[in-house]
This record gives C-alpha cells, sequence and structure tokens, in this order.
C-alpha cells in the first residue's frame, strides 16, 4: 500500500479515478444534474458576489462545484502569490487572479485533465496572464517551497484520500505567515471506518 | 487536522447546507454533510 492510501485503506488508483470520472462529467456537462449544486445557482448559495463573477468566462462559471466560500474569509491583496488546490475548471482561480492583479500571480491546480484543459482554453481565450493552471494532485502540489501567500481550495480537500499529506505540501508551499483560506465540507455524524472504503460516498 | 499539520489561529467561519436541494440524491443528509469555510496560518 502506498503512503497516500494509507489513511483510507482505499485502492488509490481506484478513488482517483472514480473522482476524476466525476469531475469529467461536470466539466462536459455541467447542466446534466448532480448530486451536488453547480455553476451560477450554487455560486448564489455559497455567497459568491456578482461584481467577483464578472471576472469569470461564463463557461467556467457554469463548472463551479465547490462547496464554500473562500473569497468571504479576506480578500485576495494586489501582488499576491496564491495556489488554487482543486481548481476544476478555474472559477476561483480567476477571481483569484483579478483580485491579485498582474502583479500577482496565481496557480490553479487539478487532477482531471478535462478541468484541466477546460481552464486553459478559457484563460487564454481571456488573456489572464497571472494565471497557470497545472495537472497534479493535492499530496504532491507542483509549486516551489515557499512560493505562495495564500492556498485556497475550495470542496476538494475532502475528496484527498491523505489529508495529511496534502496539509504537510500546503505547508511546505507557503510562505512563513502564509494563509490558508478554504472552503470544504463538515460531517456532523459519526463515518465509519467500512463507510469510508466504500468510494461510491467519496463521490456521492 | 489542520492544527496537526503545524497551522494556527485555525477558525471556521461559515457553515450552511450546500447539498440541500441538489438535482441528485446524495448521502450528504444522512452523515448531516454541511459546507464550510476555514482560516488559518503557517507560523512566521
Amino acid at each position: 500500500m502506498s503512503d497516500a492510501s494509507s489513511e483510507t485503506g482505499l485502492d488509490l488508483d481506484e478513488l482517483r479515478e472514480a473522482i476524476r470520472c466525476e469531475y469529467r462529467a461536470v466539466a462536459k456537462e455541467p447542466d446534466k444534474g448532480y448530486h451536488f449544486h453547480t455553476g451560477r445557482r450554487l455560486a448564489k448559495i455559497v455567497e459568491y458576489r456578482d461584481e467577483w463573477l464578472d471576472a469569470v468566462p461564463e463557461k467556467v462559471v457554469a463548472c463551479f462545484a465547490g462547496t464554500g466560500n473562500p473569497f468571504s474569509i479576506a480578500p485576495l491583496a494586489p501582488g499576491e502569490r496564491v495556489v488554487d488546490l482543486g481548481c476544476g475548471a478555474g472559477i476561483d482561480s480567476f477571481i483569484a487572479a483579478s483580485q491579485v492583479g498582474e502583479s500577482g500571480a496565481v496557480i490553479g491546480l487539478d487532477m482531471t485533465t478535462e478541468m484541466t484543459e477546460k481552464a486553459r482554453a478559457a484563460r487564454d481565450e481571456a488573456g489572464v496572464k497571472q494565471l497557470d493552471f497545472r495537472q497534479g494532485y493535492l499530496e504532491s502540489i507542483p509549486v516551489e517551497d515557499g512560493w505562495a501567500d495564500v492556498v485556497i481550495s475550495n470542496g476538494a480537500l475532502n475528496l484527498c484520500p491523505n489529508k495529511a499529506s496534502a496539509f504537510g505540501e500546503i505547508r511546505r508551499v507557503l510562505k512563513p505567515g502564509g494563509r490558508i483560506q478554504i472552503g470544504d465540507i463538515m460531517v456532523h455524524k459519526p463515518v465509519s471506518d467500512s463507510a469510508k472504503k466504500k468510494i461510491d460516498l467519496w463521490t456521492g | 487536522m489542520v492544527e496537526q499539520a503545524g497551522f494556527e489561529d485555525f477558525e471556521i467561519t461559515w457553515k450552511a447546507p450546500v447539498f440541500e436541494g441538489a438535482p441528485q440524491s446524495s448521502s450528504a443528509a444522512k452523515f448531516g454533510t454541511v459546507g464550510i469555510n476555514y482560516r488559518a496560518r503557517k507560523p512566521a
């Protein structure tokens, strides 16, 4: 068993493929109807401001599948460097890029090829120079040590099978004094070990 | 988990039933799952 699967005992490749399958579908058919809300309806639920969404291409907004609102915690400052973990099609990366401006930089990271391709195409079309999208895993963030002022994420860390590794990586890429602003989920009822091993519960 | 990873000033700032009314049923209600926002800081 690899270290990355040891927290749950799940087959890491199988879990990741199940998650990719779910979000590949969102990238291709965002309005299909899932066990979570998507797009502008979801953005309203999690209290995104209309002016933030003005900075985001509509096809990117349509793929929004987060669970919270990293920007309601605190605004990002001009010139800051930001990493967006599990960025999907890039809604939060685009908002972050608009807040940090051209003197800042944003790196969006996602493991799903279709999401990353969609994000890069939208970035190229919009001409946002301070925005970069990379493909990879939260347990091995392709960003240099101490690069980021802020790490944001929205609905992705709960899908990460080895959260200790992911938080270790977040700490590594942050500057001393750097902050995390994260949207995620919390469960109020106990989840049994057997339930944690059911992949369909991770994705649904 | 966040504090165990060496972060400080951890705070949950918001909670909401973000899965309520989703197009497909999910396990969210069974486990009392809600959306949250939280923040923390790497020590300087």
